[in-house]
């Protein structure tokens, strides 16, 4: 089903995309991923919700909607308004004006999309009276119906398999054509992305009635132009409240009020309510509606008015509009009996690949994409182009990505390049430059240490120094022949360095090592330096006088350890 | 592939997080929807045992080829009589959470109607191992 080629009406326009990553991260399904630049579309995953769009800051994310130029395809062109068309307006705007308009933009006629949606209430109501799997899902979104085959693939058997208004709409106006009429063209003007994928390429009936679609927004700027031309009375419309109401999240759930509904809008809740239902919740709810965009089809990102202000709007509408008149709903009822509405097709799941057709690979993968996961820094910056450090270990797993794609990785591996690089220009031979080893005698010298003990014993070479108090660190981490830069003056201090075979002992900050670690020292064979700088300024200068030599030749183990005399 | 995610009891606001972890899981490795919305269902009702009876515990999942097992081990009360626990609206839960809508004596007979196999170790006063064993679709001939 996956390799079945998608169509999608949400693009990319190329040259607007800046390959920033807001549509990555707000994408429902992840389905998009930043390559090259460019916010590229997985086909198999998206929904076309228009979330993108929604967000895309330079308007490089648009739907394919057809043009008014494809009117002239046909002889008879009828307009399919959805109902949110009639909230972009104020009220000083009938929906009968609404109507006149749309005739005065080239429509021989215009069927409203309100009145199926009063068929499909009925239709609705007809599969909850003889259909007990609860919760039964509206079909009506088509983005919803989308998600589910994709992200919630266990719940298509509870889709409602009854068509959406605009389908419905189309099949009711094809039935109203007068026989004389030839070649008439459908056009739906639409609100969503969702819905044009929906005509193109439906899931619920082999081939769409809808000939085109329209975007709402476009629809909106010719009728702007010609309203105000209109100065007739405006012409009377057919549809119920109640069908209007299906453009406003909440009016499918009232439409059947007398059923337990739930209503939710704006995609991530509608997934989060999902979820839920696929746990095996929300069984004593027999209706869930669930619109993609928030506040219903007015919401739909081809719209024009804010989507609070026409949801009010559109709410007020409906309130004022009488109710289906008893002789349409007997005529509802034998359309639905006709099947007028019905899916004729079952909607199949199309869930997302796994990380292998084979199981027992795929399990291994999914161990890889784990440990890949613990080593990414876990920002979710979306600077790999990947929404976040899991859909990049995903696609690292997948053979999408790799590690260093992270730039947090990659920036790891560039100092650890470095360091090694500095490392190895610290070898370059004395001959070519680099600094002879030092002695701790010369050492001493040079920063102004003052001896405190060991006077007899013989002088070494350092490997470098150690800055620390405390022991059981020295005892872990400082390497044999290093000296040690420390604020401790107790008599332990010697036998840590004992232990750790350091050259010698540092004890900073001025302070004066008590008599039992320097007669600890002189047993021992440790030479013990004092000196008045504090141990950052100590470590400091050692530092500095270090950096650049090379080590100096090992002294054998032996005579180091026992330079003062056996214990 | 062990998957695992560590339950609080009584912690409502983070509960359906392991049964989310483990779901993933499950699509990732390509298990059929439907096993998955029985392994979902198991693992949600377990993951909630936790939160309403116990004072912690671990819901984890052992992901194998053709079937995954699901085991939520807790330190609680554990359960005196494991065949009445079994018996559908019977239930311990306190109050508030009957309040909530939970607890109504559905989870054990719900997680037994959703696995292939299931297996209740109970010692009162220590706390409570489940295992329950989901099968794939295909892996059982369905």
């Amino acid at each position: 089903m996956n390799t079945l080629s998608q169509f999608h009406s949400v693009r990319l326009d190329t040259a607007k995309c800046k390959g920033c990553t807001n549509c990555i991260k707000r994408c429902p399904t992840e389905a998009i991923r930043v390559r090259g630049g460019l916010a590229q579309i997985t086909e198999d995953r998206c929904v076309d919700c228009g979330e993108c769009i929604r967000v895309c800051p330079n308007v490089a994310k648009y739907a394919v909607a057809d043009t008014l130029d494809r009117l002239d395809e046909f002889t008879y062109r009828i307009a399919l308004p959805a109902p949110s068309l009639f909230a972009q307006f104020g009220p000083e705007v009938p929906p009968g004006r609404i109507l006149d308009g749309l005739r005065a933009i080239g429509f021989d006629d215009v069927f409203e999309v309100a009145l199926a949606a009063e068929v499909a209430t009925l239709a609705f109501a007809c599969h909850l009276a003889c259909n007990r799997q609860r919760p039964a899902i509206s079909s009506a979104c088509p983005a919803v119906v989308r998600l589910i085959q994709v992200r919630f693939p266990s719940l298509v058997a509870q889709i409602v398999p009854v068509e959406a208004p605009m389908e419905v709409a189309a099949r009711m106006a094809r039935s109203r054509l007068p026989r004389s009429v030839k070649r008439p063209g459908m056009f739906f003007i639409s609100p969503c992305p969702a819905k044009i994928t929906a005509a193109t390429q439906p899931v619920g009936c082999e081939r769409s009635g809808v000939d085109g679609v329209l975007s709402m927004g476009a629809v909106y700027a010719e009728l702007v132009r010609v309203l105000p031309e209109l100065t007739d009375a405006p012409r009377g419309f057919e549809a119920s409240g109640l069908g209007y109401g299906w453009g406003r999240a909440g009016g499918e759930a009232l439409a059947l009020a007398g059923h337990q509904c739930l209503a939710v809008d704006g995609i991530a809740n509608v997934a989060e309510v999902l979820a839920e239902v696929e746990r095996g919740q929300l069984e004593d709810i027999a209706f869930i509606e669930a619109q993609a965009c928030t506040g219903g089809c007015v919401g739909g990102c081809l719209t024009v008015a804010n989507p609070f202000v026409a949801r009010r709007w559109l709410r007020e509408l409906a309130e004022t509009l009488p109710p289906v008149p008893a002789a349409r709903q007997e005529a509802y009822q034998v359309l639905v009996e006709e099947g007028l509405a019905a899916h004729s097709v079952v909607i199949q799941p199309r869930p997302l690949e796994g990380l292998s057709l084979d199981k027992t690979e795929a399990i291994a993968r999914l161990r890889d994409l784990e440990a890949t996961l613990a080593g990414l820094p876990g920002l979710d910056c979306g600077s790999c182009g990947s929404p976040n450090c899991r859909a990049l270990a995903e696609d690292i797993v997948r053979g999408l990505a790799n590690v260093p794609d992270c730039h947090f990785k990659l920036s790891d591996r560039v100092q650890e390049l470095a360091e090694e690089l500095a490392g190895l220009a610290r070898r370059a031979p004395p001959a070519m430059g680099a600094k002879p080893p030092l002695s701790l005698e010369a050492i001493s010298r040079q920063l102004g240490w003052r001896l405190a003990a060991g006077k007899a014993v013989p002088d070494r070479y350092v490997t470098g120094g150690y800055a620390s108090d405390l022991l059981s660190d020295v005892i872990a981490n400082a390497r044999a022949g290093q000296v040690w830069v420390t604020c401790q003056s107790h008599p332990n201090i010697v036998a840590v360095a004992v232990l750790a075979e350091l050259a010698g002992i540092v004890v900073a900050g001025g302070r004066s090592p008590a008599p039992q670690t320097v007669q600890g020292a002189e047993r021992e064979g440790l030479r013990l330096f004092v000196t008045a700088e504090d141990a950052f300024t100590a470590a400091g200068n050692l530092y500095r006088l270090l950096a650049g030599t090379t080590e100096g030749p090992k002294p054998a183990r032996e005579s180091e350890a026992k330079g003062g005399g056996d214990r | 592939m062990r998957v695992e995610h560590a339950v609080q009891g009584m912690d409502f606001t983070q509960a359906g997080r392991g049964t989310a972890t483990i779901q993933r899981a499950l699509r990732q490795v390509g298990m059929s929807p439907t096993a998955i919305r029985r392994a979902t269902v198991v693992c949600y009702e377990a993951e909630m045992n936790i939160v309403i009876h116990a004072h912690r515990g671990v819901l984890a999942a052992e992901l194998q080829p053709g079937r995954v097992i699901v085991t939520a081990a807790d330190e609680g009360p554990g359960i005196p009589d494991i065949g009445l626990a079994m018996c559908e609206g019977y239930s311990t839960a306190p109050p508030q959470v009957r309040e909530m809508g939970l607890g109504a004596g559905l989870g054990l007979p719900n997680i037994k109607r959703h696995a292939d196999e299931l297996d209740i170790q109970s010692v009162v006063g220590k706390g409570t191992t489940l295992r329950a064993v989901i099968v794939d679709d295909d892996a059982a001939g369905r």
